[in-house]
């Protein structure tokens, strides 16, 4: 029996190794923030941590509707699901379908597979094709309204709409579809797929900044460092206005209410953490930099690392009996 | 009060001059504006693929009269799901995020007509067509990829086309069975309804604009003086070149040097002038090129890519340097683009072709002429006779490029490209030892299509006779030779001045197409709509020496400018005599 779980285990490291090797994977790290006052005064002013800056740019909202088999095999196999709505700076929307995996350590790389775009679904209800997009807003007003009924009828029709979506869409072209039935792990057959429906519903702010290396500014260790390479249209107007700056990290500090769709003793999960996620092109570099500035972190605000998602800290906190 | 009047004085004038500025504009100015302006914003619609007979390889699409959504599913994971990484035994390349995108718009059309019980339109058809296309072309990429060096059965193949196609190429004025069939019988020379492989021309873009228009659509942007980036050799094709990118790192290019770098240009404007898609190659002159190492990648400097180009090519790049060094801020001062790069390793060029790959252009494999009944299309048997025209050799099937090309707001469309046309104007081959050399005026015929007792013949040698070609039929030809006729000669110099040969050569080019030209009008009984005058007996002297005499070039013009010479027939293979 041991043995069959060492192997279980063994073969997801594998193949979450090789996930990683693949296209989707994002190096991140998350921490639990023990002095909150401290952290946001640093943020705001905008500060300096051992020859790196740090400026906050922007406040986003995130919505997030997430996503399982009636038995959790998600969570079960340290993957969670999500529709995300995010608004930028209050103007800008975009909504994704994403499949993340949990860290495996305090460092590792998580795989990320996204539907980027999700304006051209529709789901054809009693009313004819609706926009996906359109059927998620109705569940996500009722955060911004601050109604979180999820009895109600309107909010019950976006539900079976959404999880109608699911079961015709299982076996289609959706990417976290796809990687899901490439796994192959244990509950999430192919057949299963078409019972994921939507288990939590939450909203999130996140105050992002980037980290980066100012010449003027820093030790020598790092002026040399070679400027990020990348693409005109990834590089952020920031950077576009200052050129001798050398953009490393992108954090965020997260602060995130969840509400669960399945009967529970809870009413709500609430989650403070902070984000730190790599940008630089020598991707080994770039983690040298993260433990860099992970050091500092701990010292001066008492951060400690945290591994599980958002997903798995609230289901975890939900099915506490 | 005086100054208040002042002011008033002052603002009345202010006025009064916009007022001019504005009827100026709206007058005079705005005309030839807004003329350019259609040209830039007139857009390029992809056209439809359907044939008069639909190919029965689509059947399997249809199911009992509906969407066969099984089948279209199997088709588009292979297509959009990065986890199926190998097609028989080759590993799968080129799925890119954009082309991906594009065909899940696809499918989801698919899925949406299967839930609604949707019975098989032309519309549905439209997407099976250009599903199966898409498929069919990433397995065949996949697959070339995997064949590194070309096999000697293809020689072979290559050598038997260039013989048969020398000889073969004969027509008689018929109709064949499949023409009676598929054609008006009262307009023999029919325009085929535009498509992703041919678009018809329109009155606001003159056909020698079109390379522009379609450059403008993909976004390129080719600056007169450029700076670019090296970002990896290259290892396909036998002409040296290696990967750059843009300064914006979004948009990628070639770097080529060698024979075809006046070629390419020519060849992909009068393509693009007769309706088909095509690469986009800009020659760049002396100097007028900066390419920019950076320590990080596999070369690091000009010495280091001369090692890597001996190595891929055995091609020694040397004689085609001008300078080179370390970017200084002295430099930057008669080029802005250079200044993030000062201390950077650089080195420029005597000259070079540019050849753009775009974001916005996705390529996939071929485009596949010889399937999906892709050999029935006109447009594709009718580039026969555009290739015999330019004197293109090299009409492999890997030359002919399959694209998504993003028209902005996640909106795509097919399109298909010929690509590497550079092959051609006077194409001298060696068997021993084994070269080739393109671009010999010398070797460009003065005629490419001649009658005789009731018979067209085409002189012109092929390397790959493509099934589209091998279908070809006199009335395709000469639905081929009236938009040959359509172009004038003020167009035609055009586009031979894009590819900046020496004065002397760019006018014996131009007289030489000009009677290719009247040589294929002649052949098919063609009146000229626009007769260009040209002289076989062309002669031209500069100081007093003759360059051209009797229309041969007798001079290697600028031959220290020029490395690859205009009249050494030793070509890429044999380091063009260095």
């Amino acid at each position: 029996m041991a043995i069959n779980k060492i192997f279980k285990i063994l073969l997801f490291s594998f193949i979450s190794s090789n996930m990683l090797l693949a296209q989707g994977t994002e190096e991140q790290r998350k921490y639990v923030i023990k002095d909150e006052k401290a952290l946001l005064n640093f943020i705001n002013s905008s500060g300096q941590l051992e020859g790196l800056s740090l400026y906050n740019h922007s406040q986003y909202t995130y919505f997030d509707l997430y996503l399982d088999t009636p038995d959790f095999d998600l969570y079960k196999n340290k993957l969670s699901l999500r529709f995300r709505k995010r608004v930028f700076n209050d103007s800008l929307v975009t909504y994704g379908l994403q499949l993340k995996s949990e860290m495996e350590t305090v460092s590792s790389v998580r795989m990320e597979i996204e539907e980027a775009q999700l304006d051209f679904y529709r789901v054809k209800t009693d009313q004819g094709w609706i926009e996906l997009p359109k059927i998620l807003d109705i569940i996500f007003s009722r955060i911004q309204n601050n109604k979180i009924d999820i009895s109600s009828k309107e909010m019950q029709y976006a539900l079976s709409s959404i999880q109608k979506w699911i079961q015709l869409n299982a076996e289609s072209t959706i990417s976290p579809f796809q990687k899901i039935a490439f796994l192959k792990l244990k509950g999430l057959e192919r057949e299963k797929i078409a019972t994921i429906r939507p288990v939590l519903f939450g909203s999130e702010k996140r105050i992002r900044s980037h980290i980066y290396i100012d010449p003027a500014k820093t030790i020598i260790e790092l002026r040399n460092m070679p400027m990020n390479s990348l693409a005109l249209s990834a590089v952020p107007d920031f950077f576009k206005k200052n050129n001798t700056f050398n953009w490393i990290l992108e954090t965020s500090v997260d602060s995130a209410v969840f509400y669960s769709l399945f009967k529970t003793n809870k009413t709500q999960v609430e989650i403070f953490e902070f984000e730190v996620e790599n940008k630089y092109f020598l991707h080994e570099k770039g983690t040298e930099i993260m433990n860099l500035f992970e050091k500092n972190l701990k010292s001066n605000f008492q951060m400690e690392n945290l591994m599980d998602s958002k997903y798995r800290q609230s289901i975890k906190k939900f099915l506490v009996p | 009060m005086k100054n208040e009047i002042k002011d008033r004085y002052q603002a009345y004038l202010k006025k009064m001059k916009s007022a001019v500025l504005l009827f100026l504009f709206v007058n005079f100015l705005a005309p030839y504006n807004s003329l350019a302006q259609t040209e830039r914003m007139l857009p390029i619609e992809r056209g439809s693929l359907l044939l008069n007979e639909h190919p029965p390889l689509l059947d399997s699409f249809v199911n009992d009269g509906r969407i066969n959504l099984k089948y279209v599913r199997t088709i588009g994971h292979f297509l959009t799901d990065n986890d199926i990484t190998i097609y028989k035994k080759a590993a799968i390349s080129g799925r890119s995020k954009a082309t991906i995108r594009h065909i899940k718009h696809l499918i989801e059309k698919q899925e949406e007509g299967f839930q609604d019980n949707l019975l098989v339109n032309d519309e549905t058809r439209e997407v099976f067509y250009e599903l199966y296309l898409l498929n069919e072309s990433l397995k065949q990429k996949s697959l070339a990829n995997a064949q590194t060096k070309m096999s000697f059965n293809d020689k072979i193949k290559m050598e038997l086309h260039s013989i048969k196609s020398k000889r073969g190429f004969r027509y008689k004025n018929s109709i064949t069975d499949h023409e009676a069939k598929n054609i008006n019988k009262n307009n023999l020379q029919e325009d085929p309804k535009d498509s992703p492989f041919w678009h018809q021309s329109v009155k606001q873009v003159p056909l020698d604009k079109r390379f522009a228009q379609l450059a403008r659509a993909k976004k390129i942007k080719a600056k007169k003086e450029m700076v670019v980036l090296f970002d990896k050799s290259s290892l396909s094709g036998s002409a040296p070149k290696i990967n750059v990118l843009d300064l914006d790192l979004d948009n990628k290019w070639s770097l080529k040097w060698g024979d075809e770098v006046h070629t390419d240009v020519v060849g992909s404007h009068i393509f693009a002038a007769l309706g088909y898609d095509v690469d986009h190659p800009y020659y760049y002159e002396e100097n007028k090129l900066t390419l920019i190492f950076d320590e990080l990648k596999e070369i690091k400097n000009k010495e280091e890519l001369k090692i890597k180009i001996k190595e891929i090519y055995n091609i020694d790049l040397e004689p085609f340097i001008t300078t080179y060094g370390t970017v200084t801020i002295q430099m930057t001062k008669e080029l802005a683009d250079l200044q993030p790069y000062v201390g950077k390793q650089y080195v420029r060029f005597k000259k070079c072709v540019l050849e753009a790959r775009p974001d916005r252009v996705k390529r996939m494999g071929s485009f596949l002429p010889g399937m999906l009944s892709n050999e029935d299309r006109r447009e594709l048997r009718g580039a026969l006779l555009a290739h015999q025209f330019i004197g293109n050799w090299d009409t492999r099937e890997q030359n002919t490029l399959l694209t998504t090309v993003h028209m902005g707001d996640y909106k795509y469309r097919m399109s298909a490209v010929f690509s590497d046309l550079g092959a051609s104007f006077g194409v001298v081959q060696g068997i021993f030892p084994p070269d080739f050399k393109v671009g010999l005026v010398n070797e460009f015929p003065w005629e490419v299509a001649s009658y005789k007792k009731g018979t067209i013949k085409l002189n012109s040698s092929i390397n790959s006779i493509l099934p589209p070609y091998q279908q070809a039929t006199y009335q395709d030809l000469l639905w081929m030779a009236k938009k040959i006729s359509e172009l004038d000669g003020p167009m035609l110099r055009n586009m031979i001045n894009k590819a900046k040969w020496p004065e002397p050569i760019a006018e014996l080019y131009f007289h030489k197409l000009a009677s290719r030209r009247a040589s294929i009008l002649n052949a098919f009984d063609l009146t000229d709509p626009h007769p260009i005058p040209f002289d076989k007996n062309l002669t031209i002297k500069v100081d007093g020496e003759y360059v051209v005499k009797n229309g041969e070039l007798l001079i290697d013009i600028d031959k220290d400018k020029n490395p690859e010479s205009f009249l050494s027939k030793k070509g890429r293979l044999t380091n063009y005599g260095h």
